[in-house]
């Protein structure tokens, strides 16, 4: 097992460090430089002058060669310093740890609602196939597979708003200063996307318990006498579990994405609230380092599932 | 409509002989296909109905909205639903109906063009490192590993800041997104094609490596091909609607569904839900006809495409 982690682990490294130059390339190369992109945005605020641009061009380190200025980045990066914004000045380092916790914590917990709501359903729709359990199952998950998470959101928000007047707040409220102040913030959001995961979840648990089903243990198992829920959970439900944790980390990825949009929906000052103003801004570093961020715990959490695989499955550990 | 009958006209009736025997013309051949497709699943026929409805509001657009999608009318503002205006007003008075057409047009013109073009990079990227393997695929696969370590709104959302927003960059960022997935289907079927005995049989006559992939294996990912780009199509409406609604999408003022919804609760005390419900709904459906479609597609072509495909 530790041969295997240690393997894994390994791999993750070019991973890495291609996630950096790609990231590194999209912003740079593309279009010339950072900041002759901010110039050429219409309808920009501040225009610099030549000078200005030069100086603003070396208090960035945009003079420096493609390499020193990579190589740079990444001294920074490590060191644990993730720049500042260009417009206001404050550390990205800072941002990232003041919006961070929300916007994992959001993520995280959708995974925990997901679970809960949508591996019981798959089982039960396996189990009782083309039942009107198993058909409604279906619908959802057809239904829900195709709403924008984000849209959704919306929905919530002005259906709470025009039945109840309430609306979840807009401000950043940690959990630790006030619990119940907190949960109406992240409530919605953990909800929407939940639900929008659940469908996916239910549908992938439902595929892989009927094919589960279908094996001759299994039958072994009832044709020995083991009660219906033993043979359905600990024989094929364990056995199934293996594609739900590759698609969970999957979509985790979608998850991180979906939640910039839901943020947005809900007002909810997270990281993906963050993203989209630099974007909307141009804000060069912090966009860089942002997507770094994202793309980096897209990474670890690949590299969690894969780990995973090997505790819930024995066999893979020695391929 | 029914099935030509060779043994009820054999014998006396010459002339008809050839006209039984002869091989169905490509409309007849599609017209079986048709009928074929809407026995085994009445809800992909039903699907690509709406689609191809939808492709018609889009192209019709000029001629049946009734208002111009960027006039604004400042007499109307956020109207609800009335007589006049089927389905109200924005902030700007501009008629939501006439916008949801206009917005069917860029909407699906956009995600069309991003499924069309990283569908076909995909497609032939996924053929030729299938086919020629060694140095070539192992750097492909690294570099579409690459690409798979981003969220795919997360590298459309560098893409487009490296790009600047735009209708073309937008069709560009998603398409990009497309490629790595639909690469990896092909090329895994380009694999195990690779091994068949028919392969080997052409080999053996001699076929060279374009024909052979032209004529004899890129055939056999025209299925695949088909359920991918339905399914795709659904991802990228999702995604458009999605970088559209954050505003660094689709620019304003032509509207995409996306776009409509961007800022429609902001600072509204009494939040005007005709905004939120029509845009939406067009997201919603049209996804849903779009993954309706290619489940259909998959159960109707190639039920083994199941575990790949889902």
């Amino acid at each position: 097992m530790r041969v295997y982690i240690l393997r894994r682990l390994l791999l993750a490294i070019p991973t890495l460090f291609g996630v950096t130059v790609l990231i590194f390339l999209a912003m740079r190369v593309i279009p010339g430089d950072p900041l002759a992109m901010m110039e050429a945005s219409e309808g920009a605020t501040i225009v610099l002058s030549e000078a200005e641009l030069a100086t603003a061009r070396a208090s960035l380190g945009l003079d420096q060669p493609y390499h020193v200025q990579y190589l740079d980045w990444m001294g920074q990066v490590l060191r644990g310093d993730l720049g500042e914004s260009f417009w206001r000045g404050d550390k990205v380092r800072d941002l990232v740890l003041r919006r961070g916790p929300i916007t994992l914590e959001i993520a995280m917990m959708t995974v925990v609602v997901a679970w809960v709501i949508g591996i019981p359903i798959g089982i039960v729709s396996a189990v009782k196939q083309r039942s009107w359990l198993d058909y409604v199952t279906r619908l959802g998950v057809i239904l829900f597979l195709a709403v924008p998470s984000f849209w959704l959101g919306m929905l919530a928000i002005t259906g709470s708003v025009l039945a109840f007047s309430w609306r979840p707040p807009l401000d950043l409220v940690q959990i630790n200063e006030d619990p119940g102040r907190h949960l109406q913030i992240v409530a919605g959001p953990i909800l929407v996307l939940g639900i929008g995961l659940a469908a996916v979840i239910a549908r992938f648990t439902r595929s892989a318990m009927l094919e589960v089903l279908q094996d001759d243990f299994v039958r072994t198992a009832r044709a020995k006498g083991l009660s219906a829920s033993t043979v359905n959970l600990r024989h094929a439900l364990r056995n199934a579990l293996l594609p739900i944790i590759t698609v969970s980390g999957l979509a985790f990825g979608g998850l991180l994405g979906g939640s910039v949009a839901v943020e947005r929906a809900f007002g909810v000052p997270g990281l993906g609230a963050a993203l989209v103003l630099a974007l909307n801004e141009r804000d060069w570093m912090v966009i860089q380092n942002l997507v770094l961020l994202y793309g980096v715990i897209f990474v670890v959490v690949n590299l969690v599932v894969d780990i995973s695989y090997g505790l819930v499955d024995p066999r893979i550990r020695y391929q | 409509m029914s099935e030509p009958r060779a043994t009820a006209n054999l014998g006396a009736a010459g002339p008809r002989l050839a006209e039984v025997v002869a091989p169905p013309s490509p409309g007849q051949r599609a017209g079986r296909t048709g009928r074929q497709f809407w026995r085994s699943s009445p809800v992909g026929i039903v699907s690509l109905l709406l689609l191809l409805g939808a492709m018609v509001i889009a192209l019709l657009a000029d001629r049946i909205a009734p208002y111009d999608p960027l006039a604004a009318d400042f007499i109307a503002i956020s109207q609800p639903p009335t007589a006049e205006h089927l389905l109200g007003t924005d902030q700007l008075g501009r008629d939501v109906l006439s916008r949801i057409m206009y917005g069917t047009r860029l909407t699906l013109l956009i995600a069309v063009a991003a499924v069309a073009i990283g569908d076909g990079i995909g497609f032939v990227w996924g053929l030729v490192a299938g086919y020629a393997g060694g140095k070539f695929d192992l750097i492909s696969l690294r570099l579409l590993d690459l690409m798979m370590a981003f969220p795919a709104l997360i590298l459309a959302m560098l893409l487009l800041a490296g790009l600047g927003s735009g209708i073309v960059t937008v069709t560009i960022a998603i398409a990009v997104t497309r490629i790595p997935g639909t690469t990896r289907v092909v090329r895994a079927i380009v694999l195990s094609t690779k091994e068949m005995a028919f392969v080997d049989a052409a080999r053996a006559i001699g076929v060279a490596p374009i024909r052979m992939l032209a004529r004899h294996i890129a055939p056999q990912c025209v299925a695949p091909m088909l359920v991918l780009a339905s399914l795709n199509l659904g991802t990228a409406i999702f995604a458009e609607a999605a970088l559209s609604f954050l505003g660094v999408g689709t620019p304003p003022p032509a509207p995409t569904w996306g776009s409509m919804l961007g800022g429609v609760l902001a600072g509204a005390f009494r939040p005007p839900w005709w905004l939120v419900l029509a845009p939406g709904l067009a997201i919603t459906i049209t996804i849903m006809a779009a993954n309706l479609l290619g489940d259909a597609l998959r159960d109707f072509l190639d039920p083994r495409l199941r575990s790949q495909l889902q």
